[in-house]
Formats: C-alpha cells, sequence, structure tokens
C-alpha cells in the first residue's frame, strides 16, 4: 500500500529525483534525502514550508558532493540520466531545478550560489554541454 | 523588448504545458517569432528541454523509499513548548525587553528631570537682556508684585520663603511668561512658570527634581497645582539639597 504524504512534506519524490541526478545512485540519493530529512526535522527555526522546501534542496546541493561517488553507473539508471548526472554543477543542479518548476528562478540561483544575472548564461552552457555530452 | 533581453527571458523559461506562460515570456516569445537567429535559437533550446523533461519524469521513487520517508516524516514529533528552544528564548528576550521599555515609560521617565525645565533654566542663565527691577523683599512677599506685573501663581516653598530677592523679572521665553527672582547672598535665582505648556508633571506632589546642570549650578525643580518653582543655584547639587532641606534663621 503506498504512503501518502503530508501536503508539505510531498516535496520529497521531487527531492529524491534531484538527488539521484546529483548523485547518480538510487542508493545514494535515498541516503542523502534521508540524512537531510533528519537534519531539517529538528530545526525548528525554519518556518513555512516553501523555504523549508527551499532549504531542503539547497541542502541536497551543498551535501551531494560528500556522499559515496559511484565509480561505475547503476545498471538501472538510464542514459539519460546519467547524461544529466555527468553535467558540471551548478549548471546541471540550476537545469533540473527549472525543469522541475518547484522554484522561481532567483530562488534557483540562490540554491546553487549564483547571481540571478549569471543564470542565463549558466544554462546556455549547460545545455550545450548536454549535447555535446557523448553517452557513457 | 529587445532581442537580447528576450534572449535572457527564454533561456531560463522552460515550457511547460500545464502552465501558462507569463506575461513577460509572451513577450519573449513574440520577439523570438520575429527574429529568426533568436527562433532558431530557442527551437533547439526546446528540444534539448523536451528530453531534460522526459528523462526528469521518468526517474520514479521507489515505492519503499516513498514508504520509508513516509515513515520517517510521521515519525517528526509534533512541536512542543520547550523554554531552550532559540524560538522561545528570542520571545522571551523580546518579552523582557518589551517590559523594559515599558518600565522606563511609566517609571524612568517622569524621574527624570523634564527637559523643558531643563531649557528654561539654560535661557534665564544666558538670558541676555536684564529687565530686572530692584525688589529688595522677602521671596514670599513678592507675589503680589509679580500679579501686579501680570504673573499669577508665584508661589514659593516655605523653606525659602525668609530669603531676600533683590531682584525681579518677568522673562518671555517660548511666548511663556516666567518669573524670575535673583537671591544673591545665596547664590541662587528662584524661578516661577506654569506646568501646562510644558506638561510638566513630578509626583509626589511637592517633591523635588535635581539635576547638576554643569560644572558651576545644579538645579531643583517641584510642581504643585500646575505652577512649577525651580531654584537655580551655584554649587554642586550636594549643596542645593541642603540648601532646601535647611530653613533660614
Amino acid at each position: 500500500m503506498m504512503t501518502h504524504l503530508p501536503k508539505e512534506w510531498r516535496f520529497l519524490s521531487d527531492a529524491w529525483s534531484y538527488a539521484v541526478i546529483l548523485t547518480g545512485s538510487q542508493q545514494i540519493a535515498t541516503e542523502l534525502v534521508t540524512s537531510t530529512l533528519r537534519v531539517l526535522a529538528d530545526r525548528h527555526d525554519i518556518l513555512g514550508n516553501k523555504h523549508r522546501r527551499r532549504v531542503f534542496f539547497a541542502t541536497l546541493f551543498r551535501e551531494s558532493p560528500k556522499a559515496p561517488r559511484v565509480d561505475l553507473p547503476e545498471s538501472n539508471l538510464s542514459d539519460d540520466i546519467l547524461k544529466l548526472h555527468n553535467l558540471p554543477e551548478p549548471g546541471r543542479s540550476a537545469l533540473t531545478l527549472c525543469h522541475m518548476g518547484l522554484f522561481p528562478i532567483d530562488q534557483i540561483a540562490d540554491i546553487v550560489g549564483k547571481h540571478e544575472k549569471d543564470l542565463p548564461e549558466l544554462l546556455v552552457a549547460t545545455r550545450a554541454a548536454l549535447t555535446a555530452t557523448p553517452k557513457p | 523588448m529587445n532581442v537580447r533581453n528576450a534572449r535572457r527571458h527564454l533561456v531560463c523559461y522552460v515550457a511547460d504545458p500545464n502552465v501558462a506562460p507569463s506575461p513577460t515570456v509572451l513577450k519573449a516569445l513574440k520577439v523570438a517569432n520575429e527574429s529568426a537567429s533568436l527562433r532558431s535559437e530557442y527551437e533547439a533550446q526546446l528540444e534539448i528541454d523536451k528530453k531534460v523533461r522526459s528523462t526528469i519524469k521518468d526517474i520514479r521513487i521507489p515505492e519503499e523509499v516513498l514508504n520509508s520517508l513516509g515513515a520517517r516524516v510521521a515519525a517528526i514529533p509534533t512541536r512542543r513548548f520547550n523554554p531552550r528552544d532559540p524560538a522561545m528564548i528570542a520571545v522571551l528576550i523580546g518579552f523582557l525587553l518589551l517590559i523594559t521599555v515599558l518600565t522606563w515609560n511609566f517609571l524612568g521617565r517622569p524621574a527624570a528631570f523634564p527637559s523643558d525645565a531643563l531649557g528654561i533654566a539654560e535661557e534665564v542663565l544666558t538670558f541676555d537682556e536684564r529687565p530686572f527691577e530692584a525688589v529688595n523683599l522677602p521671596a514670599a512677599s513678592l507675589e503680589d508684585w509679580f500679579v501686579l506685573k501680570g504673573f499669577d501663581g508665584f508661589d514659593v516653598p516655605p523653606q525659602l520663603e525668609k530669603y531676600k530677592a533683590e531682584d525681579a523679572a518677568i522673562l518671555k521665553i517660548d511666548n511663556q511668561p516666567i518669573a524670575v527672582v535673583t537671591v544673591p547672598d545665596q547664590y541662587a535665582q528662584f524661578i516661577s512658570f506654569s506646568s501646562k505648556p510644558h506638561e510638566i508633571s513630578i509626583s509626589p506632589k511637592g517633591s523635588w527634581r535635581y539635576l547638576q546642570l554643569d560644572t558651576e549650578n545644579a538645579l531643583a525643580l517641584r510642581e504643585e497645582d500646575g505652577m512649577c518653582f525651580m531654584v537655580i543655584r551655584r554649587g554642586d547639587l550636594a549643596e542645593l539639597k541642603s540648601f532646601l532641606e535647611k530653613a533660614p534663621n
């Protein structure tokens, strides 16, 4: 039977998808999302669902480089996902978050630690890199 | 909107069939339709975005992971009152600050020397024109003299009644009449004025407020029945207090 997340935590499935792109691994993505959830569950200073969601994604962005690296791509991830995973940051996150439609552009810039005016160039470069990336 | 601006907007825009574009994006799309190069760039972007969208959409969270996250969310304790909670500490500090400010307003400010009276004392000490008239009478007997000059309510506290006033005057300070009496043998000036225009109120009735005006002069002020009586005396506060407490022989 499927568990329904409360409304204010429904973004967790999107967060998991984002974490898969960041880590290139479903297992590490699960660990990353779980550890982030554990940390943020204790943060009583984060008020409001939108704020909580933004802090959650920013934490995933910040913590993902510390997650264990996968040497070999997981067999259950498609080539297209791995293409996204192999993009350089912060363009990878900026493009992914734009597609997820969870945040306006200024908040995406905030999450990836860039100024809003730098995002257009970053997105152009990332899309170009995506078309140029050879299949792994 | 020029082509450059339109490009910046379109690069950050991801077309979603379920969401209507914003007016800005609509303008940018219109510019793109009129510019071959921008239109071509945007069409290429649409192709890439279509694939990225499909890729992201295909990432499905496994049910067991969703169940596990759901269980963890359900286990998050609801927030209860905790005095060590930083938010609670912040509220407590704010509350204490509010109490301090209110206490200062209700108790501290009235205890301070009224600024209007301070201004009058400074004006009297620096008054350029000296319209004083010799009187040579005990201070207490000057009430009638002031009434004849048009000033009502000059009343000297009992302990100062017998001091001999050498001269007196009615000064106009901020269009308000101020009765001033000089008592040279005590190095003092007695000042009387209405408390109402200056909104001065001192409680308990008849008590004195003191202030060391500068290195040379000290002030004492009391208010009773709508009239303020102020003493400016050469010397320090201790001398002024002693002067007001002891009655003349």
